[in-house]
């Protein structure tokens, strides 16, 4: 499968990462970004948490 | 939320995120993302809640479909990749969440490419009967209303998003490959709840969160949006949809609308990604 992903290691290090981001509109948002897993056709693919 | 995504170079180009609809996935602009990225844009491509690689943080969540929590999320998104504005472009369901961001955050949103036009909705206005033939072209949403049709759906989802596709484009000749490809994403364990609630959200069936009872009832009065907009649609789009002269006047920006011809159904960006690509340039000039 082409979009397989490590979720326990993402997970490890979305949480150890987890930094306030702007929040222009009131939406609380939490950010953190790691490459995650590739996909043949679009490259690796990214993961990030984004929390309204 | 933990958003999966694929971003295409370069990152300090002008954004432009591109929203996917039901049923399909990121793959609907695994042709439009290098025609971008070649021009210079930073081209992100997330998945809906639902969908891939994108999952809830925590079990207790509701599994909410409704089109301005989807909408919310992306807005989300774009703080949390400190993207202040972007070009927004949408099909299908992709196409409701970036009306929703451009009439609610137009700020956020430096223009948009809306495919099948103007697609805000509301509950009051789901509940309204319609003529026969255009209640028979939903019938997948009255299937997903009763307990029988959750189970159809988890049980043949793959089998149910294939008749969807070769129903909403008749003449795209897509390869299993291509189906599979996408059909990977709707293995998230969240994307059954996700379609069942955002469906019967529409009709009035399931109750929203009231976190987003503000946003629903500014989308209520059927806002105009004001952001620069290019609607297309194919020719040959067996999906149901509104007619572009319907919905023209809800575009008070600098508007156009164009008719993609040579049997382009319903998943537009995937069947003819150089004239999705096309629009994208052009209301970026607008």
């Amino acid at each position: 499968m082409s979009e397989e992903i490590d979720h326990d290691r993402r997970r490890l290090l979305g949480v150890a990462a987890m930094a306030a981001a702007i929040v222009p509109l009131g939406l609380n948002s939490t950010a953190s970004a790691i490459t995650s897993a590739t996909n043949t056709t679009f490259g690796p693919l990214k993961q990030i948490d984004a929390a309204f | 939320m933990n958003v999966g995504y694929a971003e295409s170079d370069p990152p300090d180009g002008p954004p432009v995120i591109l929203l996917h609809g039901w049923p399909y996935d990121i793959h609907t602009y695994v042709d439009v993302a290098p025609l971008l990225a070649a021009k210079g844009y930073r081209v992100i491509v997330p998945f809906l809640r639902g969908y891939g690689t994108t999952r809830f943080l925590s079990k207790d969540t509701i599994r909410n479909g409704q089109p301005s929590a989807i909408a919310a999320d992306i807005v989300a998104l774009m703080d949390a990749l400190k993207i202040k504005k972007a070009i927004i472009g949408g099909c299908d369901w992709g196409a409701r969440t970036a009306n929703i961001i451009a009439a609610l955050w137009p700020e956020r949103v430096k223009a948009m490419v809306s495919v099948s036009g103007y697609l805000i909705g509301n509950q009051k206005a789901g509940k309204v009967p319609l003529p026969p033939k255009a209640e028979l072209q939903w019938w997948y949403q009255f299937y997903f209303a009763t307990d029988r049709g959750r189970e159809g759906y988890e049980k043949y989802r793959r089998d149910f998003a294939k008749l969807i596709w070769q129903l909403a484009s008749p003449k795209w000749n897509f390869e299993d490959a291509t189906f599979d490809r996408t059909a990977a994403s709707f293995d998230n364990p969240d994307h059954v709840s996700i379609v069942i609630h955002n469906y019967r959200w529409r009709l009035g069936l399931a109750d929203g969160e009231a976190k987003y009872d503000d946003f629903e009832s500014r989308l209520a009065i059927a806002p105009a949006i004001t952001v620069p907009t290019i609607t297309l649609e194919g020719d040959s789009n067996g999906a149901p949809h509104p007619e572009p002269e319907t919905y023209a006047k809800k575009f008070s920006g600098k508007y156009a609308h164009r008719l993609i011809k040579g049997g382009i159904g319903h998943n537009l960006p995937q069947e003819a990604p150089k004239d999705f690509a096309q629009a994208v340039i052009d209301v970026d000039r607008f």
